[in-house]
């Protein structure tokens, strides 16, 4: 199975987006979208979940355009978990994860659920918070429901706005090293949109820059998140530095100023 | 307040049964001195020629005086005699009075029912413009205000008329009740405006159920007009049922209205239903002047049999033909043949 | 253990649901006891016995039986139907427009239907002549107070999506709307004739004391279906709690979703009031205490607020026609009573969570 998007534009009314976008996704893989804030990483995902109609272009699943896709298909194919959940009527962790298969119920559900409900909650470690209500939890035991319930879908590609915005350096790493595994084990695609280009790099697989003029720079982290790559897009110069198995960006200069001389 | 005037009326009243009509006590050199059912006192230039008349009850009254001519202006409710429709309308009811084009018309007087509020009546008096409040649809003020209006339009001897009149009936009714047992009056359940909304004891129309020799089941709910509950009704049994219908309503009207009473759950097991002697009546021969009829009517709904000789659509042509010179009536009962 | 957490979690909820049922029941078998003819508890049941199995001879007087089967028992189950369309109504309405605040009486919804079925009286009247109204009045009050409530409630949609600023600005366009509709009702009050007038009085008021079998027989059906459509959708609306995106992406169509329940939400209101005119709270009540027993999954959330609402409902009505009996108090009065605190605890208590 693949994914891909080609040539697609999208706006906001008269606000365009991007344009002649063209992205692929790889089974087996970790891609990372990054890029400046409101350059169009969220609205490309989106697009990608069919969760916004493209103004032109088209979204490939497997060969097929995703618009010609029955929902509930397309449900237990494409998971997605948002940057925030908006909650507004408590419900308890099992309920939460349990929405994830929505796509597969009718009406009772059945020991087959409950078991993969119950296998990712183990997996997750959320089993011990099973019956907490929602609104009680921390932002990063949050994030991992909505990982949890994604899961539930058992998608072959899970999209992930931003999964780890709001979460300490412990719960950062749990959910990257969670994710890692779903590609590596489980030969599923995984798409996280990133702002931390040192998390990006040490666990993408493929990142994909976006630009003013769409898609930038692709290919392996090494190769995109370069020091001129860095600069043409953020504006700011950064330095290399290799150490501890990883590769990392360390900013040298305030931003403000290069902003300022770019545009 | 209504205490004391009343007490203010009865000595009137005591004075005109004492002088009968040759003395005209509170007139004195084209000024009359009244005061009205509110307690307030009036003094006014006679003769007036222009009345602003905001009562369908107050303008018959004025039309039956022979006074119409005067009327300037009326409610919107006042609709007979049709004479009164080509008046310009000036409010909607004495509740809400067009105070502008009352101005307008320079009245030299302002007739209202209880509706009107205090602060329209300091409004038109701080215009000089005298206001006179009466309530027709007390039956025990009616020959009061009837009186009164005579007493504007000085037409006492047309009033004294139009008081005959109606007390001839009124004690021709309670002559042929005389000696009657309790266990004689029929139950009556009476309803207004809408269905179960009855009258207790307090109300205008329990003292005319009296009158005309019926005992009322809701006499002693509280409040004045209760919704009471089916069970109530069906369980009390009432032997006649009255329905009230709106001025002006047609037979056909009526017929509905009677219709869908009959057939209702709380009434259709009643001896009234069973017995056919549920009555609609409109509020036409009800208020003021011809409430008269509507007491005749129901004392034979009551009791048929002492009543075979009256017809009160006779009466009523009578009334209408005497005081209106109208020839024919419009049917206010139904079923008009008992 | 490990299969335990679900079938713990539905079989709590069963029980509570099959407690409302029984409370609702008990409800029923006390209330058709009260009333002002003196019929003793035993005859009450023996001839509702009867009358369903057709065991027994004995013979119970007309008035009785007339009391019971036809006055009574109608107007029992009216209050419950109505209650249970009231009750599910709101638990729907705040589930789609993610508004705790949201029913009804609040939206709007009821005085939108109120003052569709006053316009129908009043332009019936005139077109169709006062006697043919008086055949055909409830019909044509249906059908404006439907047109009007399905009128409110897109509109409520539309300000709902245009203005993302949390509850209040739901809650305070529909005081707005509220204000509106009593503004049009009072003016079709005033502009009306005697005999429209008399209509309409009577048609706002509200109360179930004209409860007929008849109202019922149309209303339960109306109900039943509204009722199974929600409870179909009920996976759907549980998703949508969690957003629009995140409902989306578990193959749900939302836009279509809130279309569909804004027009059995707003036909059932209408039907509601078509019936029993405005009652407020109930609608706003139910769901809220339901959510507090039996938690926020809309498949046991709807039945319980279902439940909830007819219980209040007829124990309102009850107290409306026993405390002055045989005098009839509007049972609004008593909605108001008990729901009003209710809903002003809830913005005092839990304004963090809701007015967000």
């Amino acid at each position: 199975m693949k994914m891909s998007c080609d040539r697609i534009s999208f706006a906001y009314g008269d606000n365009s987006v991007f344009e002649d976008l063209s992205v692929g996704i790889e089974l087996g893989q970790l891609t990372s979208i990054t890029g400046p804030n409101g350059i169009g990483k969220s609205t490309l995902v989106k697009c990608f979940c069919n969760l916004y109609k493209v103004r032109a272009g088209i979204v490939y699943l497997d060969g097929q355009a995703i618009t010609t896709i029955a929902p509930d298909e397309l449900a237990r194919t494409l998971g997605y978990v948002p940057q925030k959940e908006e909650t507004v009527f408590s419900i308890s962790v099992y309920e939460a994860v349990l929405l994830g298969r929505r796509p597969y119920l009718k009406w009772k559900v059945q020991q087959r659920d409950q078991e993969i409900v119950e296998s990712i909650l183990d997996r997750l470690k959320l089993t011990e918070l099973a019956e907490r209500p929602i609104t009680t939890l921390s932002g990063g035991e949050r994030q991992k429901v909505a990982i949890a319930r994604a899961l539930a879908q058992e998608p072959t590609i899970l999209f992930l706005d931003e999964p780890t915005s709001n979460l300490d350096l412990n719960h950062q790493l749990e959910v990257m090293t969670l994710l890692r595994e779903l590609a590596d084990h489980e030969q599923r695609a995984i798409v996280v949109v990133m702002h931390d280009l040192n998390l990006a790099s040490r666990f993408s697989d493929r990142v994909y820059l976006l630009g003013q003029n769409g898609l930038f720079a692709q290919g392996k982290p090494a190769d995109v998140f370069t020091r001129e790559n860095i600069k043409k897009i953020y504006g700011i110069e950064v330095e290399i530095i290799n150490a501890a198995g990883g590769r990392y960006l360390i900013p040298i200069v305030k931003t403000t100023q290069r902003v300022k001389e770019i545009s | 307040m209504v205490r004391y005037s009343n007490g203010l009326c009865l000595i009137l009243v005591g004075l005109f049964l004492f002088t009968g009509l040759l003395a005209v006590p509170a007139v004195a050199g084209g000024m009359l001195t009244i005061i009205d059912y509110d307690g307030f006192k009036s003094a006014l230039d006679l003769p007036i020629q222009r009345i602003v008349c905001l009562s369908p009850s107050l303008n018959q009254i004025l039309y039956a005086l022979d006074a119409g001519e005067r009327i300037v202006g009326r409610d919107s409710k006042s609709q007979f005699p049709l004479e009164v429709l080509s008046l310009p309308v000036v409010a909607k009811s004495s509740h809400s009075p067009q105070i502008e084009a009352i101005l307008e018309l320079k009245p030299d007087l302002i007739i209202a029912d209880t509706m009107l509020g205090d602060d329209h009546r300091k409004k038109f008096n701080q215009f000089n413009i005298p206001v006179v409040v009466e309530r027709p649809s007390d039956p025990e003020r009616l020959f009061q205000t009837i009186r009164n209006l005579a007493l504007l339009v000085e037409k006492e001897e047309r009033g004294e008329e139009l008081i005959s009149f109606i007390s001839n009936y009124e004690e021709l009714i309670k002559s042929k009740l005389v000696g009657l047992n309790e266990g004689e009056r029929p139950k009556v359940y009476w309803e207004w405006n809408k269905p179960y909304k009855s009258a207790s004891a307090a109300s205008s129309v329990h003292p005319r159920i009296n009158l005309a020799g019926g005992k009322n089941i809701c006499a002693e709910l509280e409040g004045r007009y209760p919704v009471v509950s089916r069970e109530y009704v069906w369980a009390r049994n009432p032997q006649v049922i009255i329905l009230m219908a709106g001025r002006g309503s047609s037979v056909e009207e009526m017929q509905v209205v009677r219709e869908k009473a009959v057939q209702r759950t709380g009434l259709k097991e009643t001896t009234a239903v069973k017995e056919q002697r549920v009555y609609v009546i409109t509020w036409d021969v009800h208020n003021g002047l011809p409430s008269v009829i509507g007491s005749l009517y129901y004392a034979k709904w009551f009791h048929p049999a002492l009543f075979a000789d009256i017809e009160p659509a006779r009466v009523y042509a009578e009334l209408l033909s005497k005081f209106f010179k109208i020839k024919e009536a419009n049917p206010c009962v139904y079923p008009f043949n008992h | 253990m490990k299969e335990s957490i679900y079938a713990g979690l539905v079989a709590r909820r069963i029980l509570l649901l099959v407690g409302l049922l029984i409370t609702l029941v008990l409800g029923m078998l006390y209330s058709v006891t009260l009333g002002f003819a003196e019929i003793s508890i035993a005859d009450v049941y023996g001839l509702i016995l009867q009358k369903l199995t057709g065991i027994g001879d004995r013979q119970y007087s007309i008035l009785s039986a007339g009391i019971i089967l036809q006055i009574r028992l109608p107007r029992v189950f009216l209050a419950i139907i109505a209650g249970i369309s009231l009750g599910t109504n709101g638990a729907i309405m705040q589930s789609l427009l993610k508004n705790p605040l949201a029913s009804p009486y609040t939206l709007g919804i009821s005085s939108g239907a109120a003052c569709g079925a006053a316009v129908a009286i009043v332009a019936g009247n005139s077109l169709f002549g006062s006697t043919n109204m008086l055949h055909w009045d409830s019909w044509l009050t249906i059908i404006g107070a439907f047109a009007m409530g399905l009128l409110t409630i897109l509109l409520i949609n539309i300000i709902a999506s245009l203005k993302k600023s949390g509850a209040s600005t739901l809650i305070l366009a529909g005081v707005a709307l509220s204000y509106l509709f009593s503004a049009g009702i009072s003016f079709f009050k005033y502009i009306a004739d005697h005999e429209q007038l008399q209509q309409l009085t009577l048609w706002l008021m509200g109360g179930l004391y004209r409860a007929e079998w008849l109202d019922v027989l149309l209303l339960t059906p109306i109900m039943g279906l509204a009722v199974l459509y929600i409870l179909r959708r009920a996976w759907d609306i549980n998703a949508l709690n969690a957003g629009e995106e995140v409902a989306a992406n578990l193959g749900i169509n939302v836009q279509r979703l809130r279309k569909q329940g804004s027009i059995v939400a707003a036909f059932l209101t209408s039907v509601v009031v078509a019936f029993t005119g405005i009652i407020g709270f109930i609608g706003l009540v139910a769901p809220h205490i339901s959510r507090m027993i039996v938690g926020n999954d809309n498949r046991f959330l709807i039945l319980a607020s279902g439940l909830t609402g007819g219980i209040f409902l007829l124990l309102a009505d009850t107290a409306a026609r026993i405390i002055i009996d045989p005098v009839e108090l509007p049972v609004g009065i008593i909605t108001a009573l008990c729901g009003a605190p209710f809903f002003l605890y809830m913005l005092l208590k839990r304004r963090r969570e809701y007015w967000s």
